[in-house]
């Protein structure tokens, strides 16, 4: 199952290759399509440590586990400040290098890159101390609680010339390059809103800690609850949705506005629902709510045109005005013109079975992919060649920097937009 | 289902038309909501997640319908299967040359209307196996336009054609401009060429593939699995079957697909008012053989 998705990948990457949309929008996946020619020699092994390895962090090493002989990979080291998790990393990697702080690491191991899945609170000290070390970084979005620690981020990457990616859950998912496709070539007419949901109903309680919400060990363990290290669904679930609309309309917002209220699990110090509606050149609007008391609708994502509209959360699309099949048409001609014909059916002529509603189709039939195995496999090719496309990081750098200005617009009311300073 | 349904309703007023046209989108919704697999939250989805674990009740709409099936399954000495979909799903995500390695004989184990327990007293539904799940697709359209049938003669329709996806149509009545409607189906590989042209009044046609072209003329193949092998029906098929009864039209088109010629000819001798043609491309060709009873011709 899983060969034949990359392959189909890969076959859909090779479709784009050399193309200006390839090139302007998804340069980053052009690297599939000439990989480097990795022997299975020890010296030409990459060495790769881990900083952080929670819930997150485990399914990142499971997935460069998976990379080890085909891409000559080699988890060398591990770190995390809880015990309990760093003695599980060593388990799954049979590394006997754990340390509980960072610097250690980088100090003491060589290594050529760094995977970095700790509470995003705590990404800014690893990153650069990482890439000042001589590492290239995957750091999970969103890349920090600040605006001024994203914009450091960005500028050690740019001093030190390492290669710094920014891990969204969509970079490389094929449904997103096809809609933009389709988008660029006018098959859903004007993009004129974009609609987005991410709904749950939970506590969002990783861990059970005894003493409950306040405690030291609860606020190390469930962080997600906590104002000051973490902006809630905002920040956690909604960075990845906004990097996707900032990817689709091609730039980054212009102003954003919302509220946001906890009305449901009082024991939480971040918002259990709120809205925004960032606004895009040409007046386009992307309207999202995530809401943690109602999992009805899902995860919705959708770009709506004047002649259609993409649901890129199922891959489907669908038209204002479906064609008409020509058996109908022929029909109805014939009727209009007294004429008594035969009405051809051409073979099999429906639609996909799997379509749900009259007009849909799917945006792309290369939608199973392992996008997370996808990543830390391009991260590794770009390790191998010194650099990436630099519009993968300015994809995460938007991302998370409007993720905090959403997050402000929010709690203040007030139309955001973003400070001169940080726009690069 | 999960698929386009267009109505062309003649020889009424226009506003009565339209009236008619609303309260059969409004039923033929419903159904989709009900039998749909593609639907999460359908019927038959919450069949298929809990009657493994516990009896499910379930609307009068499906127990009679899961009824009818397991006649047909009966009647078509079990090509005719709604419980195919794990060995569906399997070969779905196969190639056709995959060495199987028991996999298929263990998942036909856990095929079979048997595995489909149905309580009268209390209208649930069971399975009997874990992996079981049911799917309307084979029979959804013709029960819908069973359904859109009885509406359009209800509302004193009299000529009506009502096709779901191109795949199910009904044939209400007469064209406008004759005394029957003239369907024919075209060859895949040579779209100017007429196959076969069915002749039809108050009949349906149901037409049956392995494989579908999408709205852009693209090709696609999906799995018809051959109920007694449990392997996916080889090459290009398509099996099309026209007679007065929907029901009868989709499981026969269905069953057909995977059964011997020797099969389609025995049950076109006993049933009456039946007109079929398989058609196989594996030659790169048409290779059209037809099954129709001498006396009816293809009149229905």
């Amino acid at each position: 199952m899983e060969r034949i998705n990359r392959r189909k990948f890969i076959e859909f990457t090779s479709m784009l290759a050399g193309t200006s949309i390839m090139a302007t929008h998804m340069p980053w996946m052009n690297v599939f399509n000439n990989p480097a020619q990795a022997s299975s020699k020890p010296s030409d092994r990459v060495r790769i440590a881990f900083i952080g390895i929670g819930s997150r962090g485990s399914a990142l090493v499971e997935n460069m586990l998976a990379l080890k002989d085909r891409m000559n990979v080699d988890i060398v080291a591990v770190c995390d400040n809880y015990g309990p998790h760093l003695e599980r990393a060593k388990e799954m990697t049979g590394t006997d290098l754990g340390f509980y702080d960072h610097r250690e690491l980088l100090d003491r191991v060589e290594l050529d890159g760094v995977v970095i899945a700790t509470p995003f609170h705590q990404h800014v000290e690893p990153t650069i101390d990482a890439m000042r070390a001589g590492c290239h970084v995957y750091c999970e979005k969103s890349m920090a609680r600040h605006l001024e620690d994203v914009k450091r981020m960005y500028e050690v990457h740019k001093e030190e010339n390492k290669v710094l990616v920014i891990g969204h859950q969509r970079l490389f998912n094929p449904v997103f390059p096809e809609a933009i496709k389709l988008i660029e070539e006018g098959d859903i007419g004007k993009v004129t809103m974009v609609r987005g949901i991410r709904s749950r109903n939970s506590e969002w309680i990783f861990y059970d800690v005894p003493g409950g919400r306040g405690t030291k060990l609860d606020r190390q363990r469930n962080w997600r609850l906590y104002e000051e290290y973490s902006g809630g669904m905002i920040a956690e679930l909604g960075s990845h949705d906004f990097q996707n609309v900032n990817w689709i309309m091609g730039s980054p917002p212009i102003a954003v506005s919302g509220r946001g209220s906890t009305n449901y699990w009082s024991s939480r110090e971040v918002w259990d629902n709120y809205s925004v509606v960032f606004e895009y050149p040409g007046g386009v609007h992307f309207t999202y709510d995530g809401l943690d008391s109602n999992v009805h609708y899902g995860q919705q994502l959708r770009v709506l045109g004047d002649k259609g509209t993409l649901d890129l959360h199922n891959n489907r699309r669908y038209y204002e005005d479906p064609p008409t099949p020509p058996a109908l048409q022929s029909l109805m001609n014939d009727i209009e013109a007294s004429l008594f014909q035969t009405i051809p059916i051409g073979g099999a002529t429906w639609l996909a079975p799997d379509a749900q509603t009259a007009g849909a189709g799917k945006i792309t039939e290369s939608e199973e992919v392992q996008t997370t195995l996808l990543a830390l496999e391009g991260f590794i090719e770009f390790i191998r060649r010194g650099e990436a496309p630099e519009k993968l990081l300015i994809e995460g750098y938007n991302a998370s920097i409007w993720t905090l200005l959403a997050e402000e617009a929010t709690k203040t009311g007030q139309i955001v937009r973003c400070p001169e300073e940080y726009i690069i | 289902m999960g698929t386009r349904c267009q109505i062309l309703i003649s020889g009424v007023d226009t506003d009565y038309a339209a009236q008619v046209f609303n309260i059969i989108k409004k039923d033929v919704t419903r159904l989709e909501e009900d039998l749909s697999h593609f639907n999460e939250k359908s019927e038959v989805s919450h069949i298929n997640k809990w009657a493994a674990s516990r009896p499910v009740p379930v609307s009068e709409t499906i127990f009679d319908l899961i009824k009818i099936c397991r006649k047909y399954h009966s009647i078509t000495r079990g090509l005719f299967d709604i419980t195919q979909k794990p060995l569906v799903d399997f070969w779905s995500n196969k190639t056709a040359d995959y060495s199987a390695n028991g996999e298929v004989e263990k998942l036909i184990s856990t095929t079979g209307m048997n595995n489909v327990v149905l309580n009268e007293m209390d209208h649930t539904v069971s399975f009997k196996h874990k992996k079981l799940k049911i799917d309307f697709s084979g029979i959804g359209k013709g029960y819908t336009l069973e359904w859109v049938k009885k509406l359009l003669r209800r509302f004193s329709v009299k000529n009506a054609f009502v096709s779901l996806g191109e795949s199910t149509i009904l044939a209400l009545g007469t064209h406008p401009e004759g005394d029957h409607w003239k369907i024919s189906m075209k060859d895949y590989c040579n779209p100017e060429r007429n196959l076969h042209t069915f002749l039809v009044r108050d009949g349906v046609l149901s037409t049956t593939s392995n494989f579908y072209s999408d709205n852009y003329g693209k090709l696609h193949t999906r799995p018809v699995v051959d109920p007694k092998t449990g392997y996916p029906v080889s090459g290009l098929k398509s099996v099309s079957v026209c007679s007065g009864s929907a029901l009868l039209v989709e499981v026969l088109s269905n069953a057909f697909l995977s059964s011997s010629d020797s099969y389609i000819k025995y049950v076109v001798e006993n049933v009456e008012r039946i007109d079929a043609i398989k058609t196989d491309y594996e030659s790169g060709k048409a290779e059209v053989r037809r099954f129709c009873t001498e006396v009816k011709k293809s009149l229905n």
